[in-house]
């Protein structure tokens, strides 16, 4: 398995690490809102990797992790800004959790386990890879709660995602365990 | 180097250079993000002028963005239209400050309350989001706080007070006409005059 499908599927943040789950739930009632949050997380990882492998050398060990921070803060408000600027309704509908990248665990894991110790080709497979199984999970929990409102309004509802998301979580442990 | 200094040093640099990317960014959006801000506010005061008094087209209502008026203390005069003033205001909550617009007719009723920006969590904060029978509720005089969002909905009833409270009809619309002015002071006479 190469590295891409590896972070993307084995790894899968969302479905197999369980990290990231705030957005996750609460962005994936409509498949627009969950593709708005999918690309600005990946603009976000692959931004903050890429930077944070470029200078790792320079990064001081007992600082890194607010260096680390420093860099996704950026990101998630140039992120922010744009979004603003160039996707005002998009932005008024999802702004809080575009906000909130900055504390998901998903991306600051990726930086401290990969992109400060790789190199730029590496990081940048693995935080495309990382980016693409997240936003998977968050589109097809999106379609799937915008497809169950029909019958089923309170899959559009908080509880609704904690109901869809575990059902999916047991199918994915399903398929997981045959292929093991 | 000595660890510490590096470490300062690094952190600084980094920190000089996201401001900087940050500055460089915010100046290159700035102007699309002001006016998309004004454009969702304008819809929401068209709407509130439309909806809650039934008339479609109404003469242009003269905006005065940021411009201090002396009678209202603190809120902006938005709209003085023959029988409608709107009013914006502000006020903190539980997640930072917002934006409010208030329809009065020239009694002083309440005859709208719109949110503009708020920053109140998600789900805590729905009750300042269209449709809202709790922002409609301040039509009928009859507002009480929301249990569960009890800091956002009493910062948004004294907000919407002390604007009220501060407007003084009389004095707010100097270039309108002689017979507008009139009707303020009639009203409130008549008002004074029935307790």
């Amino acid at each position: 398995m190469n590295q891409f499908t590896e972070a993307a599927v084995a790894r899968n943040p969302a479905a197999v690490q369980l990290l990231g789950l705030c957005p996750l739930l609460a962005v994936s009632n409509t498949v627009a809102n969950a593709l708005g949050l999918a690309v600005a997380s990946t603009v976000v990882l692959t931004g903050s990797a890429v930077l944070v492998s470029a200078v790792r050398k320079l990064i001081p060990e007992e600082v890194r992790l607010p260096c680390f921070v420093l860099v996704i803060a950026t990101f998630t408000t140039l992120v922010n800004l744009a979004m603003e600027a160039y996707a005002f309704d998009l932005y008024q509908r999802i702004a809080l959790f575009v906000q909130i990248i900055v504390t998901n665990c998903m991306i600051l894991a990726r930086i401290e386990q990969v992109a400060s110790k790789e190199g730029l080709g590496r990081t940048l497979v693995d935080a495309l890879g990382t980016s693409a199984g997240f936003a998977a999970a968050i589109l097809i929990l999106g379609a799937a709660r915008e497809a169950l409102t029909v019958g089923f309004p309170l899959a559009a509802l908080p509880p609704g995602a904690f109901l869809v998301a575990g059902l999916l979580l047991a199918g994915v442990n399903v398929v997981g365990a045959r292929f093991r | 180097m000595r660890p510490l200094l590096r470490n300062v040093a690094a952190l600084a640099v980094l920190t000089l250079f996201a401001g900087a990317v940050l500055a460089w960014f915010a100046e290159v959006t700035g102007d699309e993000v002001a006016r998309n801000r004004l454009e969702a506010q304008t819809r929401i005061l068209r709407e509130l002028i439309g909806v809650e008094t039934g008339a479609g087209d109404r003469a242009p209502w003269r905006a005065r963005q940021g411009r201090p008026y002396g009678a209202l203390g603190n809120a902006d005069l938005v709209l003085c239209d023959r029988d409608l003033v709107v009013l914006r205001a502000a006020g903190s909550g539980y997640g930072g400050g917002f934006r409010l617009a208030v329809a009065l007719d020239l009694d002083g009723t309440i005859q709208g309350v719109r949110v503009l920006e708020h920053a109140e969590t998600p789900g805590f904060g729905d009750i300042l989001n269209m449709p809202s029978a709790w922002l409609d509720s301040f039509t009928t005089g009859d507002v009480h706080a929301v249990t569960g969002a009890t800091i956002t909905s009493e910062a948004v009833m004294a907000a919407v007070e002390r604007a009220v409270r501060r407007v003084r009809l009389e004095e707010i619309c100097p270039e309108s006409n002689e017979s507008v002015r009139d009707g303020l002071v009639r009203s409130r006479a008549s008002r004074a005059a029935t307790p």
